[in-house]
């Protein structure tokens, strides 16, 4: 599996955190202006838009990282195992495959309902300013993100007409056009999380609370009533686009006008404290631990059979035999190779070390203990190499 | 011919060819990228479909009525009664004056209507 897809799963699991949060987070706030809680969708885009690592060592979080690197190597070792049975040909990476697969099906989807739906609007004619009226839509949707159109059904009643655009104008206020689609690329990268899924239906939805709030801002009891009644009559299809069209009756009608007709009220200092709560809560979601850099160890091997090297004793009887008393400081780092035989542990060590006249000399020691680092029988130090640079 | 039904747009568009027709159809192109915003193609379309439900007829161009715009309606007015009201006149009338009463004006005129399809008949 290519890097780049195990980072995205690794990110996705990182992101799916912080949405189970946030959908929580969304159910104990409900009573906050639905504008804010956009805000926490936005943080979910975000993170999913950016697979950086937020580290510090004071964090909750289990470890992505070896998820994702778990994955890799269980792709790999398929890879390997297919590369030797069959010619290079058949040597993919399923991984890489799937996803564009399913990246191109959601993004080929959406593009044909977005035509079907360019389509059904040819036949709509001008009202007035960028407010068009067509035959074949049942309900009015915003469509266009540089030049947006308000279409609306041509049966709509004249008296509903300020409420729908006060609606759809809101939306073009927020920028929602854009932030939708955004949110679509994403959903679609990101195919195979159920969890982003959600978000992205549940985002939709709150961009729709939003624009009701924001349009009924000014209203008093009884436009609110009016605004209500046009989004009743418009609630007959609810049939949506996922692209860059926001219709005027997408997410439940009931909801929706409650929200109108019964403004939940919310005190400066709550939103406040929310705001502080919803950081600190998802900033603790977001934080992973600090992984250790991978160092690589001073090699130490472990083989069945020892690779022949004089004993201590073999050693005391060759030329290589040198002083002990030569060894001084020590210059350089230690390189130690431990090669075990059975419950035997031989540890040689190297190093570099210069005497009081500035000769350099290659040192080697060789120690031999038992598993636990018990020494044996006495031979426990001695110098079995000594080479003058 | 069965679905004499028009959307309230196609009911403008056939409403712009009963005030002038005959008419090329390049003429009516021009009408309707002017009025709606239309692009060739789509008045085209449209125009195909009003002449397969049987309202005009485009002869290599020129543009003609197969029926009056108060014989569509008439048409299309008993097709609307006979699906929902199932043929019933009276049933349409009661449904269309809300159980409400009729005004003198309305009375007058129904009954000459009557008077005049009572001595036709």
């Amino acid at each position: 599996m290519s890097a780049a897809i195990a980072q995205l799963m690794e990110n996705s699991l990182r992101s799916g955190l912080l949405i189970l949060a946030v959908l929580l987070l969304r159910a104990v706030l409900h009573k906050l202006p639905k504008r804010n809680l956009c805000m926490l969708w936005t943080a979910v885009w975000l993170r999913l838009a950016l697979p950086v690592a937020i580290r510090s060592r004071f964090s909750i979080l289990p470890n992505w990282t070896s998820f994702g690197q778990t994955l890799s190597a269980v792709n790999d070792g398929q890879q390997l195992t297919t590369a030797t049975a069959s010619s290079p040909v058949h040597d993919m990476d399923w991984g890489l495959t799937v996803w564009i697969a399913g990246l191109s099906s959601v993004l080929l989807f959406a593009l044909i309902r977005w035509l079907l739906l360019k389509r059904k609007v040819r036949e709509a004619i001008p009202l007035r300013d960028r407010l068009w009226l067509c035959d074949w839509v049942e309900t009015s949707f915003l469509l266009g993100l540089f030049r947006p159109r308000i279409y609306l059904p041509s049966d709509t009643t004249e008296s509903d007409l300020p409420y729908i655009v006060a609606h759809e104008t809101a939306h073009l206020r927020h920028g929602d056009p854009w932030r939708t689609l955004a949110a679509f690329l994403l959903t679609a990268i990101y195919w195979f999380s159920p969890l982003v899924w959600i978000a992205f239906f549940l985002y939709r939805r709150d961009l729709e609370l939003a624009c009701d709030e924001r349009a009924c801002r000014e209203y008093d009891a009884d436009r609110r009533a009016a605004y209500v009644d046009a989004l009743m009559r418009a609630a007959n299809s609810t049939r949506s686009v996922w692209t860059s069209s926001l219709s005027f009756s997408a997410a439940p009608v009931k909801k929706r006008a409650l929200a109108v007709l019964h403004p939940p009220k919310c005190r400066r200092g709550v939103v406040f404290l929310a705001a502080i709560v919803s950081t600190s809560v998802l900033l603790c979601l977001t934080v992973e631990p600090t992984v250790a850099e991978f160092v690589p160890e001073p090699a130490t091997e472990t083989m069945e059979e020892p690779t022949v090297i004089p004993s201590a004793d073999q050693a005391k009887e060759t030329d290589l035999i040198g002083d002990s008393s030569k060894k001084e400081d020590i210059l350089s780092g230690e390189d130690t190779i431990r090669l075990i035989q059975g419950e035997e542990v031989i540890s040689i060590t190297e190093f570099i070390s210069e005497d009081e006249t500035g000769n350099a000399y290659l040192t080697f020691t060789a120690e031999r203990t038992t598993r636990n680092g018990d020494s044996i029988t006495g031979d426990d130090y001695s110098e079995i190499g000594d080479e003058t640079e | 011919m069965s679905e004499l039904q028009l959307g309230i747009i196609e009911a403008k568009f056939a409403d712009l060819i009963w005030e002038r027709e005959p008419v090329t159809s390049s003429e009516l192109v021009r009408v309707c990228a002017e009025r709606f915003q239309w692009k060739r193609t789509t008045t085209h379309t449209v125009l195909k479909r009003l002449c397969d439900k049987g309202l005009f007829e485009n002869n290599s161009g020129t543009v003609t009525a197969k029926m009056t715009r108060d014989a569509f309606y008439t048409r299309h007015s008993r097709q609307y009664v006979a699906s929902t009201f199932g043929g019933s006149l009276p049933a349409f009338l009661t449904a269309f004056t809300g159980g409400g009463r009729l005004t003198e004006e309305e009375r007058v005129e129904l009954l000459a209507l009557l008077d005049r399809d009572g001595g036709d008949q």
